[in-house]
């Protein structure tokens, strides 16, 4: 039990206590990483077989990460509420006869690879966990939500939607919610929300990109395309390059995304609007990548995930965003970078303040409550 | 007894409102409405009651039954399956 990965004998398997190790866990160094988090495992399994359940507490949700590489399960609900389902497909295991099952499989694994390949993050929690998903929840379930540990999709109940799996970027946006969970943080209400909605769309879209191989310039740029049933007047949910333009129908409405600070929202609905003020970031993303041209997932793709990832915290808002979304274009990119994100921020009426003159009562953006570390260490970090 | 039901959120995040109004459905529809809200203890539940998690269906129900009011706004995994049947019933006096 006191032997790393290597079989090596380790001090930290042994005598640091559980809360510490959860803190190493957290950390970059993946060598001191990979010791702790093998260490809170062993404590883990050690608690079960003595019947201990109550005693690991905290660290229960280690249980499900994986040092495999990409582990896929997905689970059928079967019409039912109960989670996560029967398991009807593992990791490697073939195709089946329902397309629900599949395009989550793939769309996991698409997402997965995203993330890997372009921003070394190993799965949601930056950690290996295992992806889950369950198909066919409820009955006639018009939507796909992510429960903080799962994924969970819905049939649609035919008339306004189809099936939530038959978008990749609705499966891409639905992890990116585990991602900012595992990072930012941010809160869902309001400023905060509606940017935890932005992160994931444009995560999500990316994720698209990535599968077809799409530049800036090629992309739709569309949220949900394909998820209307036949009859609805509407090219998607929401469209990153015009918010308030992806539908028009009688029986849902109008699209009502802004695309621009002048028309935000002020509602009690929806969490604070999340889902209509998402528009106002998302458009200056769309125009960020359109700035720096190529692939979206490259540049304006890698500035955003340090922000989410690095500099961002639980109640940052648009000002935010656009101040650390700048300062990274202008650490990796240089001064030609931060301009183009710069005007992109402009461009929906969000302007970049420098971080000292703003913040009423508040300090530099790392003193924000909740908020991570300074730009300067996340532009430190290798990149693509 | 007059009913409105605000839905909001969701992925889709759709807001859709429903009005109903007792005088304008029938006995047994109204009867069936009556049941669901006190089994579901409606006029006791607390005001706000959410889960925090992205992308699930939001609520805001409010009840004006003779004399008595209330309004609560919850989500589609902060609450029990009586809510939810009273919140289908609702949808389809729409």
């Amino acid at each position: 039990m006191c032997r790393d990965r290597d079989h090596q004998r380790h001090p930290l398997l042994c005598i640091v206590p559980p809360h510490i190790l959860q803190h190493l866990a957290q950390l970059r160094d993946p060598k001191l990483r990979a010791l702790a988090e093998n260490a809170l495992r062993a404590i883990a399994l050690s608690e079960r077989l003595r019947g201990e359940r109550s005693a690991i507490g905290g660290i229960a949700p280690l249980l499900a990460t994986s040092t495999a590489g990409k582990q896929r399960s997905i689970c059928d609900a079967r019409g039912g509420a109960t989670l996560p389902g029967a398991v009807v497909r593992r990791e490697g295991e073939p195709p089946t006869a329902d397309a629900s099952v599949n395009e989550a499989y793939d769309g996991l694994g698409s997402t997965y690879d995203l993330y890997s390949t372009v921003y070394e993050r190993d799965s949601i929690d930056g950690r290996g966990m295992s992806l889950l998903a369950t198909v066919h929840y409820r009955r006639q379930y018009n939507n796909a939500f992510w429960n903080g540990r799962q994924m969970v999709f819905g049939d649609g109940d035919g008339k306004i939607f189809q099936r939530f799996t038959r978008s990749v970027d609705v499966i891409g946006h639905e992890l990116t919610h585990g991602v900012t969970q595992y990072e930012a943080g941010l809160e869902y209400q309001g400023q905060p929300g509606a940017l935890n909605e932005h992160f994931s769309d444009v995560f999500g879209s990316l994720v698209k990109q990535f599968v077809l191989g799409q530049r800036t310039d090629k992309a739709d740029w569309l949220i949900g395309a394909g998820l209307f049933a036949r009859g609805i007047r509407g090219v998607a949910l929401r469209s990153m390059k015009a918010p308030g333009t992806a539908y028009d129908d009688p029986k849902i409405g109008r699209d009502p995304q802004p695309a621009h600070m002048d028309d935000y929202v002020e509602t009690e609905d929806d969490n604070g609007g999340v889902h209509i003020n998402s528009g106002i970031p998302n458009r200056a993303f769309y125009l960020a990548a359109m700035g720096f041209e190529g692939y979206a997932w490259s540049k304006a793709g890698m500035v955003w995930y340090r922000a989410l990832t690095d500099l961002l915290g639980t109640a940052s808002d648009f000002e935010d965003a656009a101040r650390v979304t700048t300062e990274v274009a202008g650490a990796q990119f240089g001064t030609a970078g931060a301009e183009i994100v710069r005007r992109a921020w402009g461009a929906v009426g969000i302007q970049a303040a420098p971080r000292t003159a703003r913040r009423k009562g508040g300090g530099e953006y790392a003193d924000h409550p909740g908020s991570k570390r300074g730009v300067r260490g996340a532009a430190a970090r290798s990149h693509r | 007894m007059r009913i409105t039901l605000v839905q909001s959120g969701g992925f889709a995040g759709l807001r859709r409102e429903v009005i109903v109004d007792s005088d304008r459905i029938s006995i047994g529809e109204c009867r069936r409405l009556s049941e669901l809200l006190e089994r579901s203890g409606f006029f006791a539940l607390p005001p706000r009651r959410l889960s925090g998690l992205p992308d699930v269906i939001q609520y805001r129900l409010e009840v004006d039954d003779a004399g008595r009011q209330h309004q609560i706004t919850f989500d589609g995994e902060s609450c029990g399956e009586e809510l939810l049947l009273l919140i289908e019933q609702i949808e389809k006096l729409a």
